[in-house]
């Protein structure tokens, strides 16, 4: 387009200053050519777009004005009669009258379930309702009770109550999914930072996932004076008002009472009355919330198989899990929160290889190289350790490490020091491997041991005793001392 | 929180809403206006909202509702603006160039066209734009008739949207695929 008078007529309309007869004229072009009425919607975005990043048209709207029209009145239809009273001209009258009226509109404020009155907001919502089987309601902290339904707002003091027969999943803000078995009240986020929930009797299951920070992590306090904290976990919880159960299913929870606490970890379960934690007992997961619509039937375990002749290597495993290589050396238990090394060496196995892992989601299995762990220029083979000397085990930055000796998988999973001192006789072994909590070890360092070493480590009494063996440590002191070369 | 998550939706889409409406109404107050209200209905009608379509094309479907009904009170004689999709696959074109839905990064386009432009065309969007004068302002203080300012922003801007085009197509995000 090159005539002048039809760039003019373009500009003053694209400014809304033409008038009705530059109109006329506009549009009777237009009409002419429809590539003239496409030549206009271009320039008219390019103007804006232009005006956009150029003009003060991006500061016009600030979110203070449509958060203020959210909690104020209703917005009537665009634009307005004679006077241009404009929307948002509306909306500033309609607060002030508003609230000279005492009341605050409902048309937003339904949607968040906040309840206006001259006291200001109720509690914030902490969780929502997603689904009812059968009858269950809400208790407020007044006394009253309203039916539980599907996508009602959950507000912090409000006890959740289900009847004989029904269910009730619910999504609290922090994430967590809690599902109500039958006759069960949970009463939401009481106290804590408002991450704690009490379940006065009943059985519930809460489904947290790992990777959720810390800072935000969810107790579940029972009326018998025990708490579940969750640590990244999936669990059933159950309390009559005397006694708990908590039976995990994945990842662990921190179970405690007055005096006493437990990490409860995958596949296990403890009874509390009172004080009392029992022991945790291994559990297979069809024993948790069975309860449950949708409950895991699904095998307990995962079995990784490796085909005979495999190359040595690692096995990277991490979560927890009991660890059965067959055909190769005894079951080892790995219990370690993450990244976990379950030492593999098979070489030349002449059958397949099987590890069973229990739990599910924070398992798996990667084969990997052997990682060189010596720090020396002597060559350690790759499956055999023979030791002249004693060994110093030191952490590193490598991400694991272990140790093979004789015919023992030994894993070293602490930050200490490990050491082994090997017998004079070649054909055998013996010596201490400490064992220590969660180590990581990447570095070995073969060298004769120091005077001063010999007379650290030749009381195995008094360090084993600095251990605390438990299920979170590998104890393999099987060795007994002698005397280094 | 619902409205904590709302409020993220408007700070990456309030800009581009506005000047969508304003290249519909050519009013910077109504089109303020007008994007408030598309996004308190936005705020309403989130339910109807279905996760798997673009967040920015449905906002402009609001706001175009509200644009017309603007339109036809305030300004009948931009209801050409109305038809056709023109101004709707420039602005999807944009954003899918920039690979997301953020409205900043789709205007960097736009930046590198501006750069192109022959020296009185950028000193007069310049004007314009950033100065806000008027048409005839700028001929007063560029010493040139009114009529000649209009011409000049009129291929300034034809050079820009030939620019975003040749960029959309380069990128083989063309709106028209």
């Amino acid at each position: 387009m090159s005539n002048p008078r039809t760039m003019e007529l373009f500009e003053r309309f694209l400014e809304n200053s033409i008038d009705a007869d530059g109109w006329r004229e506009l549009r009777d072009i237009m009409h002419a050519d429809a590539a003239i009425a496409d030549d206009l919607r271009d320039h008219a975005a390019i103007h804006a777009l232009v005006a956009t990043k150029y003009g003060k048209l991006a500061d016009c709207v600030v979110w203070e004005s449509v958060s203020a029209a959210l909690q104020g009145a209703a917005v009537g239809g665009a634009g307005s009669g004679a006077g241009r009273a404009t929307p948002m001209t509306w909306i500033k009258w309609a607060i002030p009258l508003a609230a000279a009226a005492g009341i605050v509109a409902m048309a937003y404020l339904s949607m968040t379930g906040r309840q206006g009155d001259e006291q200001g907001a109720k509690a914030a919502v902490v969780a929502t309702v997603q689904r009812v089987d059968g009858k269950a309601g809400v208790l407020m902290p007044d006394g009253g009770e309203i039916l539980a339904l599907a996508g009602e707002s959950l507000r912090k003091d409000q006890t959740v109550r289900t009847e004989a027969g029904a269910l009730v999943e619910l999504r609290l803000v922090n994430g967590a999914m809690i599902t109500l078995g039958e006759k069960t009240d949970l009463a939401l986020l009481v106290g804590g930072e408002g991450n704690e929930a009490l379940l006065k009797r009943g059985r519930l299951y809460c489904d947290w996932k790992k990777d959720v920070p810390s800072d935000r992590t969810l107790s579940i306090l029972t009326a018998a004076g025990h708490r579940a904290s969750v640590l990244g976990t999936r669990f059933e919880l159950a309390s009559d008002g005397v006694k708990t159960t908590i039976a995990v299913a994945e990842g662990e929870v921190l179970f405690s009472s007055a005096h006493d606490s437990r990490k409860v970890l995958a596949m296990q379960r403890v009874d509390a009355e009172g004080d009392s934690i029992s022991p945790s007992k291994n559990i297979s997961l069809s024993e948790i919330a069975s309860w449950r619509p949708g409950a895991e039937r699904a095998k307990d375990r995962h079995v990784w198989r490796f085909d005979k002749g495999m190359p040595e290597g690692f096995r990277l495993i991490y979560g927890q899990g009991h660890f059965e290589p067959k055909g190769a050396t005894t079951g080892t238990r790995l219990v370690a929160e993450d990244l976990l090394c379950a030492p593999v060496n098979f070489t030349k196995s002449t059958m397949p290889f099987t590890v069973i892992v229990k739990g599910q989601i924070f398992n798996t299995v990667k084969p990997s190289k052997l990682i060189a762990v010596h720090a020396s220029d002597t060559r350690i083979p790759a499956y055999k350790y023979w030791v002249k000397s004693g060994w110093h085990l030191r952490p590193g930055n490598l991400e694991f490490h272990s140790v093979f000796i004789g015919e023992k998988i030994l894993n070293v999973l602490d930050d200490d020091v490990a050491v082994v001192r090997q017998h004079d006789d070649l054909s055998g072994y013996e010596g201490i491997l400490v064992m220590l909590e969660n180590c990581i070890v990447n570095e070995i360092e073969i060298r004769p041991l120091t005077a001063i070493e010999i007379e650290r480590y030749k009381d195995i009494d008094a360090i084993t005793r600095r251990l605390t063996p438990g299920p979170s440590a590998v104890r393999a002191s099987v060795f007994a001392p002698t005397a280094p070369n | 929180m619902l409205e904590k998550s709302f409020e993220l939706i408007f700070h990456e889409h309030n800009k581009m809403i506005v000047s969508y409406l304003y290249s519909l109404v050519g009013n910077r107050q109504d089109a303020a206006d007008l994007a408030q209200e598309t996004f308190v209905i936005a705020y309403r009608k989130m339910d109807q909202f279905s996760p798997e379509k673009s967040v920015a094309a449905w906002l402009r479907g609001i706001a175009k509702n509200l644009a017309r009904n603007s339109i036809r009170k305030v300004y009948r004689h931009r209801e050409v603006l109305l038809e056709g999709n023109t101004i709707e696959n420039l602005f999807e074109g944009l954003e899918r160039q920039a690979g997301t839905e953020k409205w900043e990064s789709s205007l960097a386009g736009l930046e590198k066209c501006m750069e192109k432009l022959p020296e009185k065309q950028r000193q007069a969007i310049d004007m314009h734009y950033l100065s806000e004068k008027s048409a005839k302002n700028i001929s007063e203080s560029m010493g040139v008739l009114e009529r000649s300012i209009f011409q000049l922003l009129w291929q300034a801007r034809n050079n820009l949207k030939n620019c975003v085009r040749s960029l959309l197509k380069a990128t083989g995000k063309e709106d028209d695929e």
